[in-house]
């Protein structure tokens, strides 16, 4: 951005008030309601009027939530190291060819951002059921003698919610490794590097911190994932959200849901901090 | 661009990334097939094709489409306002640096929150200032709108901070030069440039709070049903061709879209080197 | 106004001790500048020199800390630029991207309310002027860059104003489309008559468009000066070799005699009786400045031995097209460069060298090169026919 002296015959105070509106429309809004449901944390079952910590000894103290919680780890971690594995390959062909199939892989992509949540766990579900086409196909084609149970396990999760962050993660990735000179590619290889060399040994180390950021994103979006679990997982194979969900619509009870989102939330802020603190990605023009 | 250092590796990531790509849209695929076929339940293979599904769609699931559609273009419109005046704000305005760090991190803060800590904090509050002050925001749909704009914000702010870093300032030099007061080359030249980016971060807004199931999981009611809500119950019941249909036309009306603004704005974006 | 009326109005532009800091740096220090209705004056120099400063100030973007703007004797200092009638056509050209070409031809007269045919009629004019006729319809992208040059100026021109401001608009063009783009430039500034300020780093460029040079350093004018005036007269070691080439030869101030500067060149006999670039006393240590292509080289039979001549021997032939750059040793310290026109001078050759008394600039022996006076001393000691234009 082309800076004006500090004369400033052009500029004035009035831009810099503009931005105070929609920052308190935030705070208002957003700000009121996690100062709330922090407060609704403390605030006693029996006695709405008292504060206390029985919340918290309650919840932390029941191992079932502990469980839970850990099994939805492990779920997003398979989900992070899953969806890098996938996006890696699928971000380098985009960004390294300027050919209309890689424009085309683009356009997929970002079309499949857009696309619902609801409406993907749905296509899942068409595909993995007992009776749906992925058994239909392999019991014709004699690959398998039962159908595979695929739904409401954690593995049909991992696989919806791989099938979410994919994206996501490519279109990350995409233009860090387009910042990244295929020159150095060539200059490896003229040392001697075969490609998969020069890819492991420069390309990979180049955008490893971009990769990572990326992935402590997607870890925390798949913590904090409802729609995609509770459609998946069937009710057996639970997610930390869905937990929350259960104690404020079965049963009632807005101070545990309280206590456990403040749980996951702060899991998730410390995941979107490792991220932001690698991939120090600010808008150009924004100082800070 | 190395097309001289082609290896069978680069082939195989190649290769990779198509069947990647497939997969990405395989259950859109799934769906159109499903919901093409006789009978009520979604049996694959069918037994017939038909296209029953598609004409025997209830009422009530246009009802619900128009409902979400209603609340997120709400949404999307008062999020499109506030990210642009804090992007305007933050990238035009001379804002000391640790205002402008706190300013960032609050507009981007909603998007950090899970969804669902988002919707049970939001229900709780409004069911607080109904008990406390009487006023039901959930009946009214307002609070449900005020959420998802809230919710928006951050993906407008981030779109058209972006096209303001890189909007070229002498072009309003040019336009003062020849004669434009500060108000009118605003008008005719720095917004014309800014509308794509404006008009790309609406659209993220209204498609991203037209899914977003868990934000609204706990603000819906008898009177207001929201359509992925509405799909999740019709699918943890029993899922039916209709299902099938209903997900298909919303899933490729969604795209169609997302393909034309994409095409138009990029278009107008190339243009638009400023 | 008719041209004799305005030839008797008040000078065009008058900068007086302008002075602007951008924080710790002074970009623009105590610059004052007259230009007469219809020239075509550059300011010239290096990049940080202050001269795209001295620009934005003139037309209004940057508001210098002391000194006045006037306008035709009009005090604009403090207007903004929408204000001030004048025209500035940008480094990026800075054409609108989202209106097409007669749109932004015709933009500031859409500012200015005037009616859509009195648009359309003068569009067309100027879209002539540049030779662009036709390209009404097409998008700023769809130019090249030449063609988007000539449009960033037929959109400036048309809504007539009385100065013209160029901030380095060829910088982005290569050397063919430039020359040309030059001579169109000067056409077109010809053809309106209009008061026009160039600036430029390009020295060529400079020579080529301009009535009058401005050589700009550290935010102030070394010297001003029709082209011929500061090549054949430069004020100091700065100017002499930011125009053109010039080689300097370590000497020894003998004398004065006749209002001229009688100097002995080291390693040599001979006594030259040359202009300086100030006054100098007698024992003063000086360079003299002479530039290559006044350097002669001839075989040693070929000079009259009454006139001043040095041996030397050629170390180094160039070819270089229309000519070729010889390096010759001499007793008079580094090589000197010179042009060979002919064929017979090669490399190894004894000839000696030689070159005229006048062609010649004694200048201080200052280790940078920067004028050891204000810049207003040279400015008065030099070509008395600077102000008489």
């Amino acid at each position: 951005m082309t800076s004006r002296d500090g004369q400033a015959v052009i500029e004035s105070a009035g831009p810099r008030l503009l931005v105070l509106l929609p920052v308190l429309f935030v705070l208002a809004t957003f700000g009121l309601t996690t100062a709330f449901f922090v407060w609704a944390s403390f605030v006693d079952a029996r006695d709405a009027a008292a504060l206390t910590l029985d919340n918290y000894r309650r919840v932390l103290g029941d191992g079932y939530n502990w469980g839970v919680l850990w099994s939805t780890t492990k779920v997003s971690l398979i989900v992070v190291v899953v969806t890098a594995i996938i996006s890696y390959p699928l971000a380098f062909a985009i960004a390294r060819n300027r050919t209309w199939w890689a424009q085309a892989f683009l356009g997929v992509v970002i079309a499949s951002c857009t696309m619902s949540l609801v409406i993907r766990a749905l296509g899942w579900i068409g595909l993995l059921d007992t009776k749906g086409i992925l058994n239909t196909v392999l019991l014709a084609m004699g690959l398998s003698e039962r159908p595979l149970r695929l739904l409401g396990t954690h593995t049909a999760v991992v696989i919806g919610l791989v099938h979410g962050f994919v994206p996501l993660l490519t279109l990350t990735l995409v233009p860090i490794l387009q910042s990244i000179n295929p020159m150095l590619e060539m200059a490896a290889a003229g040392l001697g590097a075969p490609r998969w060399e020069q890819l492991w040994r420069v390309t990979l180390p180049l955008s490893l911190p971009g990769l990572i950021g990326g992935s402590f994103l997607v870890f925390a979006m798949s913590m904090g994932a409802y729609t995609t679990p509770a459609l998946l997982g069937g009710g057996r194979a639970i997610v930390f959200p869905e937990l929350i969900q259960q104690q404020v619509h079965l049963l009632r009870d807005y101070s545990t849901s309280a206590v456990l989102s403040l749980m996951l939330l702060v899991l998730v802020l410390l995941a979107v901090g490792m991220s932001s603190a690698l991939t120090r990605r600010r808008l150009p023009g924004l100082g800070g | 661009m190395g097309d001289e250092h082609r290896s069978a590796l680069d082939g195989v990531i190649v290769g990779w990334s198509l069947v990647v790509v497939v997969l990405l849209v395989a259950p859109l695929l799934v769906a159109a097939v499903n919901s093409l076929g006789d009978g009520v339940l979604a049996v694959f293979p069918p037994e017939h094709f038909s296209t029953d599904a598609y004409r025997t769609i209830p009422d009530r699931w246009w009802r619900t489409i128009g409902t979400s559609a209603a609340v997120s273009f709400a949404a999307a419109a008062i999020a499109s306002v506030l990210g642009t005046l804090a992007a305007w704000g933050l990238v035009r305005g001379r804002v000391r640096s640790s205002i402008r760090a706190v300013a960032e991190a609050v507009l981007r803060s909603p998007v950090q929150v899970p969804a669902l800590v988002s919707g049970v904090s939001f229900m709780l509050f409004y069911v607080w200032l109904r008990n406390r002050y009487g006023w039901n925001a959930l009946d009214n749909g307002v609070g449900l709108v005020l959420a998802h704009a809230a919710y928006t914000v951050p993906f407008v702010f981030a779109v058209v901070g972006a096209r303001l870093a890189s909007f070229d300032v002498t072009l309003e030099d040019a336009a003062m030069g020849l004669g434009a007061s500060r108000t009118e080359t605003f008008l005719r030249v720095t917004l014309p440039i800014l509308m794509p980016a404006i008009l790309m971060g609406g659209l993220f807004a209204f498609l991203i709070s037209f899914d977003n199931l868990p934000l609204s999981l706990f603000m819906v009611n008898a009177r207001i049903q929201l359509f992925p809500i509405e799909l999740f119950n019709g699918i943890t019941f029993e899922v039916t061709r209709v299902i099938y249909a209903v997900a298909t036309i919303v899933a490729v009306a969604t795209s169609v879209i997302v393909l034309i603004t994409f095409r138009y704005l990029r278009s107008v974006l190339v243009h638009a080197d400023g | 106004m008719p041209m004799a009326e305005r030839a008797a109005a008040v000078e065009a532009l008058r900068l007086t001790r302008v002075t602007h800091r951008v924080g710790e740096v002074t970009a623009v220090d105590d610059l004052s500048l007259t230009v007469q209705d219809g020239e075509f004056v550059t300011l010239l120099g290096p990049s940080g020199c202050g001269k795209s400063t001295t620009l934005r100030i003139i037309a209004g973007y940057s508001r210098p800390q002391h000194g006045e703007v006037h306008l035709r004797g009009r005090a604009v200092t403090h207007l903004p630029p929408q204000r001030r009638d004048i025209g500035m056509v940008f480094q990026n050209y800075a054409l609108f991207p989202h209106l097409n070409v007669a749109r932004n031809v015709g933009f500031a007269l859409t500012v200015r309310r005037r009616e859509g045919a009195a648009i359309a009629h003068r569009v067309d004019e100027m879209l002539r002027l540049v030779q662009l006729e036709g390209f009404g319809q097409r998008m700023p992208s769809q130019l090249s860059g030449g063609q988007q040059q000539r449009i960033a100026l037929a959109r400036v021109l048309a809504f007539g104003p009385e100065l013209l401001l160029l901030d380095e608009p060829l910088s982005a063009l290569d050397l063919k489309l430039r020359e040309d783009m030059q001579g169109e430039i000067k056409r077109i500034q010809r053809t309106l008559g209009i008061t026009t300020v160039y600036v430029t780093h390009d020295q060529g460029e400079a020579l080529h468009l301009s009535d009058r040079i401005a050589v700009m350093r550290a935010g102030r004018i070394e010297q001003i000066g029709t082209p011929d005036a500061i090549y054949r007269h430069p004020a100091s070691r700065f100017v002499a070799s930011f125009l053109g080439k010039m080689q300097f030869l370590p000497a020894q101030v003998v004398g004065n005699a006749d209002g001229k500067h009688v100097v002995r060149l080291n390693g040599h006999d001979a006594l030259l009786s040359c202009n300086a670039s100030r006054p100098m006393s007698a024992g003063e240590r000086c360079v003299v400045g002479i530039r290559p292509e006044k350097v002669r080289v001839n075989e040693p039979e070929a000079v009259a031995s009454d006139k001043w001549s040095v041996a030397g021997r050629i170390e180094d032939r160039h070819y270089l097209g229309a000519h070729a750059q010889l390096a010759v040793a001499t007793a008079l310290g580094a090589p000197l460069i010179a042009f060979d026109h002919g064929d017979r001078l090669h490399a190894g050759r004894n000839v000696r060298v030689t070159w005229d008394e006048a062609d010649v600039t004694v200048f201080p022996d200052d280790s940078q090169g920067e004028a050891s006076v204000p810049h207003r001393a040279p400015a008065a000691h030099l070509t008395p026919t600077l102000e008489a234009k």
